[in-house]
């Protein structure tokens, strides 16, 4: 059998099939990590604008919602102040104690800024971003992503040359060792729940958790460092012919908003 | 030859951008309008309107482009848009043969569920995916809307070629 020249199937075999095979011998890297870094301010741009457009797009949506939305935003404000100098208060007797028993301290690490260029859309439920810094910066799959306000975002799950995807902590399958800011201090694993809440499953029976709590990371498998806010405790389900608990945490700020990000580096 | 080379090079920066601002922008968007697939629009457009070579290199290019910022297997895109410009002709080939407004609808609308479907199932092997996108809601919604936009943006572009070409049929084929 002849295969003609321009036979369109015959273009994208050869074509396509050199693509494939090049990308994999890594032959093409340089050639990619170039056009990644060409079009990466074009891509933060559109990124951008893309944000902007959903932020007014939501608040739209949300207008109605406006007067008791800042009322209750209002009272979480003074709340937090309150909390706030305490917690000003027992970082400075924390540093003064550490400093005198000359340990390290914990928040000794480093953090790369990266801006977000894209989100992956492959899987219908998540909602995980890509950033514009890889493994040349010295980022490595597992490493803790927080937002400009400090509070955990999500994680690296995977990176390249001159990028990387992060899982954002609602994404399904995207897990981080927590713990719950209560008096049984409760240790568990965070993973996403549909895209839009997080999830905090078993949880023995007998701990006590409420509404309210603080979620924070617990630190363990020693990727990201502990203490870093994850969100609130909104519902707490607790069968009594289940043995375990679940909680369901609310993240502390609107993962659809971000555009700066840092990656922590211990 | 100038402005074949031309005309080579405005196609290539326009399905780069295009790309670009699918990935970059669209998938930013609400639920609703992320649903826009302009590389789809722009397959399926080229197939109908400059042959299927060209719809060839249009997934080519697209595909190589989804592909760099993909983190799924490198060639997911290209082989599933070029997968659904060959069942796209086929189909073209084969049932729809004039060249009226509702066979170009329907063509649009055939290759917006095979894309979706050849991505799914090449998502589904390639991912080791728990459970399969056939059996999620999220995936018929989200076809369902890229349907309807697939749609709008057919009839957009078919009137808007059909003023600027007589190739093209009416709405409705006469009774001769």
């Amino acid at each position: 059998m002849k295969i003609k020249k321009n036979n369109p199937i015959a273009i994208f075999l050869v074509v396509g099939g050199l693509l494939i095979f090049l990308h994999w011998t890594g032959i093409l890297r340089s050639a990619e990590n170039f056009l990644i870094f060409l079009t990466q301010p074009l891509s933060g741009r559109l990124y951008n604008w893309g944000m902007s457009f959903s932020r007014s797009y939501r608040a739209n949506q949300l207008q109605e919602d406006w007067p008791a939305r800042a009322a209750a935003l209002a009272k979480e404000v003074a709340d937090l102040t309150v909390a706030n100098s305490r917690y000003l208060e027992m970082a400075e007797e924390n540093r003064k104690l550490r400093a005198t028993l000359n340990f390290l301290s914990t928040s000794d690490f480093q953090a790369v800024t990266a801006g977000v260029i894209a989100k992956e859309a492959a899987a219908e439920d998540s909602r995980d971003i890509i950033i514009n810094r890889g493994s040349r910066d010295g980022l490595r799959s597992g490493l803790g992503v927080v937002s400009e306000e400090g509070v955990i975002i999500g994680q690296v799950v995977e990176v390249k040359e001159m990028i990387a995807k992060v899982c954002l902590t609602t994404s399904p399958g995207c897990q981080l060792p927590a713990a719950i800011q209560n008096q049984d201090k409760t240790q568990g694993i965070t993973s996403g729940d549909l895209g839009l809440t997080i999830k905090m499953s078993y949880i023995p029976r007998l701990e006590k958790i409420s509404p309210g709590d603080t979620v924070i990371t617990s630190g363990l498998g020693g990727n990201i460092p502990r203490g870093l806010v994850i969100g609130k405790v909104i519902r707490v389900i607790n069968e009594s012919n289940e043995v375990w608990q679940e909680a369901t945490i609310e993240p502390l700020i609107n993962l659809d908003d971000l555009t700066v990000v840092s990656v922590i580096v211990p | 030859m100038f402005k074949k080379i031309w005309r080579i090079i405005f196609f290539v920066l326009l399905l780069s951008g295009l790309a670009g601002i699918q990935l970059s922008l669209i998938f930013t968007l609400p639920d609703f309008f992320r649903q826009i697939n302009l590389i789809l629009i722009a397959l399926i457009f080229t197939l109908f309107f400059f042959g299927f070579r060209a719809a060839v290199w249009a997934a080519i290019i697209g595909g190589f482009w989804l592909d760099l910022f993909s983190f799924s297997f490198f060639g997911l895109y290209l082989i599933t848009l070029f997968l659904t410009a060959l069942l796209t002709e086929k189909i073209a080939n084969t049932w729809l043969t004039n060249r009226s407004l509702y066979s170009f609808l329907l063509l649009i609308l055939t290759a917006t569920v095979g894309y979706n479907i050849i991505f799914g199932v090449l998502f589904y092997f390639s991912n080791n995916q728990a459970v399969f996108f056939l059996t999620q809601s999220n995936f018929w919604q989200a076809l369902a809307y890229q349907g309807v936009w697939s749609l709008a943006a057919g009839l957009l572009m078919f009137n808007l070629a059909g003023a600027a070409t007589r190739w093209l049929k009416p709405v409705f084929l006469k009774k001769s």
